[in-house]
């Protein structure tokens, strides 16, 4: 698909206009989540990324399934439509490379290929909700999105990819959709030219190589198969204070738990964030808990990212994107954690 | 190397090695300079890693309870004075704790320094100083900030930055900063809002609440084997984050911890979503010292507050409510 460019004078423009079809949602001034803006002058900014990543857009915190009621005919269940879930189309705007990359790993876990369940609510909001991506004009402290394979900064998993190149973005159209979404612009854009290529690579390797430390991410996965015993694992997690800061706020993690919420003979059941640094996460009826610690909490954290998934996905579900490393109250460094581990010998 | 930094490793080792010390807790650097994580040594070895500098915010009595005994820990005054808490609950019994008191001139906010500096993180090598000033070395350039401008919130407010209890200090008392008229400045605003609006103000904060238990699992007083945070029979709140359960989750936790917190401020430090937690048990806290004139976390020989009593007691209530 060719590439564009588009004044930045004219972006808020072609904004304008799908606002017109979408509600448009970009990152929040206070820098906190995505939200619902009509500012569109200012919806693209090039610097920072939201503490909360924009899985909640398609995987939010608590979710309604469906909603039952006991009356004098029984049980009366009524499913909630997937498609509720977005109450009409959407558009992210602004998003960053490793969260494009996170949602493409998290469309390989809600999906019937690998994980054998095409989930509907996942699915329809995916479906209802474009993705435009922005590159980074500087990386965050803590970003180390240049060791993560499933990142390409210069050509992210977006239906739109730009980079601001100064006076105009660069626009790559990345799928049909996104092609549709220029379309919407038609008169804001022109063709790139192969400068305007250049630059955009340019800026994607400079990127890159402030955000790579030589982590083996890729790697892990040999090693972590030896390691499942390991001692190490109850020293690396000593400070850990089992809050579940690092995989609530993770772009890649998707473990959910499922509730009902009753009142007198009516309900509803919905599904919530749940997460393995939880203490009853493992939790069962009879008391016992595999993970009650948490150096076991840290082995599955650590396995599910760089070993268990790899096995079935063959993609590293870590991105890079430092929220679990600037955000942890005690200071665990999954980067130091990575290292710790591929420079350990099995026992 | 600060000479307190090495008397710390001194202490430890010799904690380790003369007094039976099981494990010693303190502070080791992590990847950059503004990265220190808590760290456990339990070998004189493992005691050569500890550091002390201006990014030691954590409080490490959280850790206490859970350590193998006896065990030594490096305490600033607002740690020392929640072990207090914790010793007056007897959650821990004093001759179980050595404590490596540390006179702390307050600990670095990096969300004030950023924005002061044009540097970027990635060129930041130094985060020194003294108790004057903080000195951002970043890219071969240094760059001076007043401290009290650098500090984190709560330790702007702090009036005790000497440990009211310890086994050994390291290095010498330091006099309070705080000014008596900012201390509370932040809770005026609040208090002086209408009831419904004050309500809504807390809803709104908590809204940005995902329910992540940082607060909770980070506050050394927040000990509770079961919470009703993680109960599902009785429910007292809804797995799901929403406003009102994610408010009234804090609610519980701030009543819990009237008459103990020590206002070290780690619930809003750890908080993600930047939710001004330090308020509500600050607002107990100011309520106890206009009521009664008590401190918590000052006198680890005394009963704790709610299980004082005294015929003196007077019955009155809060400034503007009676």
């Amino acid at each position: 698909m060719p590439d564009y460019v588009i004044a930045k004078d004219k972006a808020a423009a072609w904004l304008r206009r799908l606002g017109e079809k979408y509600a448009i949602y970009a990152p929040a001034a206070d820098g906190i989540a995505f939200a619902r803006t009509t500012d569109y002058a200012s919806a693209l900014q090039p610097s920072g990324n939201t503490r909360r990543p924009p899985k909640e857009m398609f995987l939010p915190a608590g979710q309604m399934m469906l909603i039952f009621r006991q009356g004098e005919q029984g049980m009366q269940v009524t499913e909630v439509a997937p498609e509720s879930v977005a109450s009409g189309p959407r558009l992210l705007v602004g998003v960053r490379p490793c969260d494009a990359a996170a949602l493409s790993l998290l469309d390989l876990v809600f999906s019937e290929n690998y994980s054998g369940y095409e989930d509907p609510f996942y699915r329809a909001a995916r479906a209802a909700t474009p993705v435009i991506s922005l590159l980074c004009a500087e990386p965050l402290e803590g970003c180390f999105c240049g060791d993560a394979p499933a990142v390409d900064l210069a050509s992210p998993a977006a239906d739109v990819a730009l980079v601001d190149l100064g006076d105009r973005y660069f626009a790559e159209a990345r799928s049909e959709t996104g092609q549709q979404l220029i379309a919407a612009g038609e008169g804001l854009f022109a063709a790139a030219s192969d400068a305007d290529r250049k630059a955009r690579d340019q800026l994607a390797a400079d990127l890159k190589a402030r955000t790579t430390e030589g982590l083996p991410l890729a790697g892990l996965r040999e090693k972590l198969r030896g390691l499942h015993d390991s001692p190490r694992w109850r020293e690396l997690a000593q400070q850990c204070l089992r809050c579940g800061v690092c995989s609530f706020l993770c772009p890649t993690c998707h473990c959910f738990d499922i509730q009902d919420e009753v009142v007198g003979c009516a309900g509803y059941r919905y599904r919530c964030w749940d997460t393995c640094q939880f203490t009853d996460f493992t939790l069962m009826t009879s008391g016992e808990n595999p993970r009650r610690e948490p150096p076991e909490r840290l082995k599955q954290r650590i396995c599910h990212k760089f070993e268990y998934l790899p096995d079935r996905t063959e993609m590293v579900y870590c991105v890079g994107c430092g929220r679990c490393v600037r955000l942890c109250p005690a200071g665990l460094d999954v980067r130091e954690t990575i290292e710790e581990l591929s420079g350990v010998h099995a026992p | 190397m600060s000479d307190i930094e090495q008397r710390i490793r001194d202490e430890a080792k010799r904690a380790l090695t003369e007094r039976g010390a099981a494990c010693v807790i303190g502070f080791r650097q992590g990847r950059k300079p503004w990265r220190v994580t808590p760290h456990f040594a339990t070998t004189p070895e493992h005691a050569e890693k500890l550091v002390w500098n201006n990014a030691c915010a954590a409080n490490l009595a959280t850790y206490i309870i859970a350590a193998p005994k006896p065990v030594a820990v490096v305490l600033k005054g607002c740690d020392a004075r929640a072990l207090v808490t914790l010793l007056q609950e007897h959650q821990v019994e004093r001759d179980q704790v050595h404590i490596i008191g540390v006179p702390c001139a307050g600990m670095i906010d990096l969300e004030r320094l950023e924005p002061r500096n044009s540097a970027t993180w990635e060129t930041v090598t130094g985060l020194d100083g003294d108790s004057a000033e903080v000195v951002v070395t970043a890219g071969g350039k240094e760059y001076r900030v007043a401290r009290a401008e650098a500090l984190l919130a709560r330790c702007r407010a702090c009036a005790h930055p000497t440990p009211a209890v310890y086994d050994i200090l390291v290095g010498d008392p330091i006099d309070p900063a705080v000014v008596e008229t900012e201390r509370y400045a932040r809770l005026a605003e609040i208090e002086g809002m209408a009831p419904l609006a004050r309500r809504q103000y807390w809803l709104e904060q908590f809204e940005r609440c995902i329910r992540c238990n940082a607060c909770r699992n980070v506050c050394p007083l927040c000990y509770c084997r079961e919470c009703i945070a993680d109960l599902r029979e009785p429910r007292f709140v809804a797995r799901q984050p929403n406003p009102e359960d994610n408010f009234l989750f804090q609610c519980v936790r701030a009543w819990h911890a009237a008459g103990r917190c020590v206002d070290c401020g780690e619930c809003e430090r750890a908080c993600p979503m930047d939710i001004p937690l330090r308020d509500l048990g600050r607002k107990l806290e100011k309520e106890l010292r206009d009521l009664f004139g008590y401190e918590a976390g000052m006198d680890c020989e005394s009963a704790p507050f709610l299980a004082q009593f005294a015929d003196s007691d007077e019955e009155k209530s809060a400034a503007g409510r009676e």
